[in-house]
């Protein structure tokens, strides 16, 4: 079965003078990447704390949420999470299970970048799965929320009885 | 390319903003923005800001200043009117890259004819004066720069920066506005931390004296984020604010440059600077204040 998000990118650009933006990737199929196209899609011009992108990698749809990051010294930074869709995604339901448990699940508060890439994890492992999200005692339940809003976050094939197809 | 287009391009006024990462390029233009200090994040790549100004539209492109965005610098000085070159003063173990940084525009600069304005920023902070600021720079082998000090933390300067800034753009003068007679302010139970009068000692003993009693009454009437204005015939009208720690009291007259509602809004944003930045205590109030006072009185 194919994966609904095929990668998760986090790129990060934290407080401290002189830093600059840090990208990881969850998954390992990134190779055709390029770390330039990355900083452009997911961290773009002028990006600011809870803004969300809509935007295209390659034809693949890319979902970017931006937040802010807790930094110890200087000023905070800024981060954003990235998630690349497959073409069975249902791109309406994934935003909104995902705006959901950003504005439930405090991103902000988060201190370091590993945090966010262990979040990062886990949040591909539960919409891949369509498990309940589980992260630092939060819990939200995809699969619920979604029967709620009547979406799949899966492209839904029509069976058509009969006829040629 | 229609009129609307030929209008804009007419009326080009771009500066672009530039400076070494946490100098405090876009806390300067949030100041400018909005008349008061907000804390802020890393800026990606660039950000276009807008502001109006007595009819004129200013566009101030705030660009990022890791060194992963600094190649984008260039591209934007083609049509640029001014530069703003942002130094953290007291930062002097990245004076020399900065100074680097500054090197690589200045060829840019000189072919399209883009005029300097250098902000030696976070001047409430120890650190370089002007004359080391242009020793360190060599700014006296560049003909077209101006240097001004200016803290957009504390506000100390920055009106004197912007109408600096805003005589380069359009060669118009630009007069401060004076906003208040006076302006008090009191923590949150009405004991008074601080003060600011342009006229004569009567105007604060007006303030210290009967005028205590009625910021004391306001005190205890305990209304998160309520204001109350009032008149008197003597000395003029009184506006008092509260926001979460602090209570404003500001007096209006008359023969002030501003209207009552430009006070008023002076007045909150005065509040909300000391909210952001300080922490309370009597002498950091007293340091705030007395800066961003310069910018009212």
């Amino acid at each position: 079965m194919k994966p609904i998000v095929t990668n998760i990118i986090i790129s990060a650009l934290k407080g401290e003078a002189g830093s600059n933006p840090e990208i990881h990737s969850i998954f390992p199929n990134d190779n055709g990447i390029l770390k330039e196209n990355i900083i452009q899609h997911t961290l773009p011009t002028g990006a600011r704390s809870t803004d969300f992108f809509d935007t295209k990698h390659n034809d693949q749809d890319l979902l970017v949420f931006v937040s802010e990051l807790k930094c110890n010294r200087s000023r905070n930074g800024v981060v954003s999470i990235s998630f690349l869709l497959n073409d069975n995604a249902e791109k309406n339901a994934i935003i909104s299970v995902l705006k959901t448990i950003f504005s439930e699940f405090h991103m902000d508060k988060m201190e370091k970048i590993q945090d966010i890439v262990n979040l990062a994890k886990i949040l591909y492992t539960s919409l891949n799965s369509k498990q309940n999200f589980q992260f630092n005692g939060y819990v939200f339940d995809i699969q619920g929320y979604l029967n709620s809003i009547g979406l799949s976050i899966e492209k839904q094939v029509r069976k058509v009885k009969g006829g040629l197809f | 390319m229609g009129l609307f287009d030929r209008i804009r391009r007419k009326t080009n006024l771009k500066t672009v903003i530039c400076g070494l990462d946490n100098c405090g390029k876009t806390t300067i233009v949030n100041f400018l923005k909005e008349g008061r200090f907000i804390p802020t994040t890393p800026t990606m790549g660039k950000e276009k800001q807008e502001i109006i100004v007595a009819g004129t539209r200013l566009e101030l492109f705030d660009m990022g200043g890791q060194t992963a965005f600094r190649s984008i610098w260039l591209g934007e000085l083609k049509d640029a009117k001014c530069v703003l070159w942002v130094i953290d003063r007291s930062d002097t173990k990245r004076i020399d890259e900065s100074r680097r940084e500054f090197d690589k525009i200045l060829s840019s600069v000189e072919k399209f004819n883009v005029k300097i304005l250098i902000a030696s920023n976070k001047c409430d902070l120890p650190g370089m004066s002007i004359k080391d600021v242009i020793d360190i720079f060599e700014l006296h082998k560049i003909n077209n720069f101006e240097i001004m000090e200016c803290s957009a933390k504390t506000g100390k300067g920055m009106v004197d920066l912007f109408t600096k800034f805003y005589s380069i753009l359009t060669g118009k003068l630009i007069k401060k506005s004076v906003v208040a007679k006076a302006i008090t302010i009191y923590d949150n139970s009405g004991i008074p931390l601080v003060m600011n009068s342009n006229k004569a000692q009567a105007d604060q003993q007006i303030l210290e004296g009967g005028f205590l009693s009625a910021i004391t009454s306001f005190a205890n009437m305990k209304m998160a984020n309520s204001n109350i204005k009032f008149e008197s015939q003597d000395n003029g009208t009184f506006i008092i604010m509260r926001s979460n720690n602090y209570i404003g009291a500001l007096l209006w007259t008359n023969d002030l440059d501003a209207p009552l509602e430009y006070s008023e809004e002076a007045l909150k944003d005065l509040l909300d600077h000391l909210e952001n930045t300080s922490n309370g205590e009597k002498a950091d109030v007293e340091l705030k204040f007395s800066h961003y006072a310069t910018n009212l009185m």
